[in-house]
């Protein structure tokens, strides 16, 4: 059978079961509570993440150089990054918010990825010269896989922006300002008498999207310190203001002043929320924002 | 005015700088700055500017060439402000690892032991164990991998001292990067040399250099092949330049192939193969050899050359070259397509023997010195792996047996970042320490009644 329509019907089947996964955890979290539908989340991701990596591998196998080369093989990577950290921080966390807010993610890059993306943007092209290094492999797989974890992280810290918005109007409301949180505590936390005070849904939800950012971080780092080396092996600078370059170091700032607000007292409560909330703007941006400027070394030709 | 003494200015200067909010309201302008860097178009010449932000009323057209080129917005990253902006930066690190994360650390190992009674800093706090054992809760603390301390009554434990002080190390090693560049900047230089295949090269051609750089002037270069690989589709796969570094008294010091990707390192400067270009064609036509200047034109995505050669009195033909690779395309002056030619075929053209005796390329080579480099790779190396330690999060746990009452122990927790984990952590430990005291307990039973 013809490799690329393997590679499409992956594509499609991997879109359909997110589709019903984004179904079981949206019921999961709103009306149940059922390990069955947990475990079928799981397995359900577990497949979609198993599509794409076949998906990525036919076309390894088919190209010979790793599959990062354009728009198309990287987002299907990123969703397969983000399909790989959901399953890594639920093993992990056990935490069903996760799935809940990933599975939407997900759906929509591959709906944006086998619908909008013109087929010559899909087809392979020979790497130019510049990316025929090993480097390709390792600065674009570890920028890919922290911008998946900032995704999911900032996003983490949306939600925690919501519910505190509403639960301050609703508070607002009943002049129950200060009760709230520990009416909150409380009902989480009867199910263990061993703790005085128990962590809120609030303070979890903030705690996981530190904690989410704080391991995207690190890569994004790494990332960047990869390309900025690999840069210096090829053009002959290893930092040279291309926007790419400059939109990747503002994520690295923004997460930066996000990751050390979160120890400065006047910045307590939801401002550092806020950061974050601006970081996956710029996370966004960064990754496909800077192919609009239509310049520098990093488009992926979106344009032109 | 008396009471600001040398002293109390570098208090401030201290308390000042090594401010949190300080630190992130920098690190947001700095990201600002960036973002404006990205959107007006970087190193033009005026006449860019000029056509691109036209000075009008609008209130949406404030941004002007004028206001441009005054605030220096078309050269962001090299602008005093800008530079002052990242020293203040560096200087902001520095007193920060200094005044606060150097002290910080040796808080943290004078706090051992101390019953931990500021509630606000408590994590966890439980005193509901029923047996008290301080060897069970050892032992459950070990099964979590933390390090125990343990003084008559008290315990205290921590793990992952590590990540509390990785982030000094992150700071450092920023340092030392940005200290790298600066060292990049005043000593380095960058060179920018078209060579024809077959020549010798001095340095020189400087397209950049720092006050304190100096060119070496005692080293030759000769580039003895220039080519270019193709894939399938006519596209290009690799350019290579073969160089050979000799020295003042013509002695070869080292050869090699540099392609994109893999630069030649020699003494501390590198060669880079950044562009090329053709030249000219060396033609021999009967028994004249001439050499032919091409012109460079693109079609579509392709570039082609072109030159064109007169033959009679009114008519001429022109050659056209797609590249290195595929034969040269013969036109006449019509645009018709009269003939192919390969370098080094004889063909015949007007009664006249006609020969492409060379194809004359040149490589595009850039050369640069960077003597901060191993700073910046150095700080490159260390920022990666304190990066990725200062995920770890600090936990301590004080646990003590002096205040209570019959069978308990007071728990007392802290964490810096894993809230969430350490709340795990804890449950764990207290639920292996209460299976050990039932243990104990139904051992001790049974040995009664026996």
């Amino acid at each position: 059978m013809n490799s690329n329509l393997i590679e499409n019907t992956l594509i499609n089947l991997s879109f359909a079961i997110l589709l019903f996964t984004l179904f079981v955890y949206w019921i999961n979290i709103a009306f149940t509570n059922l390990k069955m539908l947990s475990n079928l989340g799981k397995i359900c991701t577990l497949a979609v993440n198993l599509c794409l990596s076949s998906t990525l591998i036919i076309r390894w196998i088919e190209n010979k150089y790793f599959p990062l080369s354009n728009l198309y093989e990287s987002l299907i990577f990123l969703t397969w990054g983000l399909t790989l950290v959901h399953l890594i921080l639920e093993q992990q966390n056990k935490s069903k918010l996760i799935g809940a807010i990933n599975t939407p993610i997900c759906l929509f890059i591959i709906a944006f990825t086998s619908f909008s993306l013109p087929s010559e943007m899909k087809k392979t092209v020979p790497l130019v010269p510049a990316l025929r290094s090993n480097w390709l492999m390792m600065h674009v797989s570890i920028m890919m896989i922290s911008y998946a974890l900032l995704i999911l992280g900032s996003l983490l810290s949306i939600l925690f922006l919501i519910i505190y918005k509403v639960n301050l109007k609703n508070s607002n409301i009943n002049q129950k300002r200060t009760n709230y949180r520990i009416q909150m505590s409380t009902s989480i936390a009867n199910n263990s008498a061993l703790y005085s005070d128990r962590m809120s849904i609030l303070q979890i939800i903030d705690n996981l999207s530190y904690r989410i950012i704080g391991l995207g971080f690190p890569l994004l780092t790494i990332g960047i310190i990869a390309g900025a080396v690999w840069a210096n092996d090829a053009w002959g600078s290893y930092w040279s203001w291309d926007p790419k370059e400059t939109w990747a170091l503002i994520t690295w700032l923004i997460f930066a002043a996000y990751l050390h607000s979160r120890f400065s007292k006047s910045w307590a409560g939801e401002k550092p929320a806020i950061l974050a909330s601006i970081g996956f703007l710029v996370v966004w941006i960064c990754y496909l924002g800077v192919n609009f400027l239509g310049k520098g070394l990093h488009s992926y030709g979106w344009l032109s | 005015m008396k009471y600001i003494t040398n002293k109390n200015l570098k208090w401030y200067a201290t308390k000042i700088l090594s401010n949190l909010n300080l630190s992130i309201i920098i690190l947001l302008i700095i990201s600002t700055i960036s973002i404006i860097g990205t959107i007006i178009e970087q190193d033009q010449n005026m006449n860019y500017y000029q056509l691109h932000y036209p000075i009008k009323s609008g209130i949406a057209e404030q941004i002007n060439w004028k206001i441009i080129i005054n605030l220096g917005l078309d050269h962001i990253y090299a602008t005093w402000w800008f530079i002052l902006l990242l020293v203040l930066f560096f200087c902001s690190l520095i007193t920060c690892t200094l005044s606060r994360q150097l002290p910080g650390l040796k808080n943290a190992r004078t706090w051992k032991f101390v019953p931990h009674t500021d509630k606000t800093r408590c994590l966890l706090y439980s005193d509901l164990f029923k047996i008290k054992s301080l060897a069970n809760i050892i032992c459950s603390l070990n099964l979590k991998y933390y390090y125990v301390f343990h003084k008559k009554n008290q315990i205290y434990a921590y793990k992952g001292l590590i990540g509390r002080i990785a982030p000094v190390f992150v700071h450092i090693s920023i340092v030392l990067t940005l200290t790298g560049s600066m060292i990049g900047f005043f000593s380095g230089f960058t060179i920018q040399q078209m060579v024809p295949k077959g020549e010798i090269f001095h340095i020189q051609n400087t397209i950049k250099s720092g006050t304190q750089s100096s060119l070496p002037l005692n080293i030759l270069g000769k580039i003895e092949n220039f080519y270019i690989d193709y894939n399938s589709d006519n596209s290009i796969k690799q350019f290579y330049s073969s160089i050979v570094i000799i020295d003042f008294y013509g002695q070869n010091i080292k050869k090699e192939t540099i392609f994109v990707n893999h630069p030649l390192k020699f003494h501390g400067i590198t060669v880079y193969q950044t562009d090329w270009q053709i030249n000219s064609l060396r033609i021999k036509i009967g028994q004249h050899s001439i050499q032919k200047k091409v012109n460079k034109t693109k079609l579509g995505n392709n570039s082609i050359w072109f030159t064109n050669i007169p033959i009679s009195s009114i008519d001429q033909i022109f050659l056209i070259i797609t590249n290195l690779k595929n034969t040269i395309l013969i036109y006449n002056s019509n645009g018709e397509l009269i003939n192919t030619i390969n370098t080094n075929e004889t063909i015949q053209i007007n009664k006249q023997l006609f020969t492409i005796t060379e194809i004359m390329t040149s490589t595009g080579l850039q050369i640069k010195a960077d003597p901060g480099l191993q700073f910046v790779y150095i700080g490159f190396f260390i920022l990666m792996i304190s990066a990725t330690v200062s995920y770890l999060s600090y936990s301590q746990i004080w646990i003590s047996g002096i205040f209570c009452i019959k069978q308990e122990l007071k728990v007392t927790g802290t964490t810096n970042r894993a809230k969430l984990s350490f709340e795990e952590d804890l449950r764990y430990i207290i639920k292996t320490y209460n299976q050990f005291s039932i243990k104990a307990y139904n051992y001790l039973i049974n040995i009664i009644h026996l």
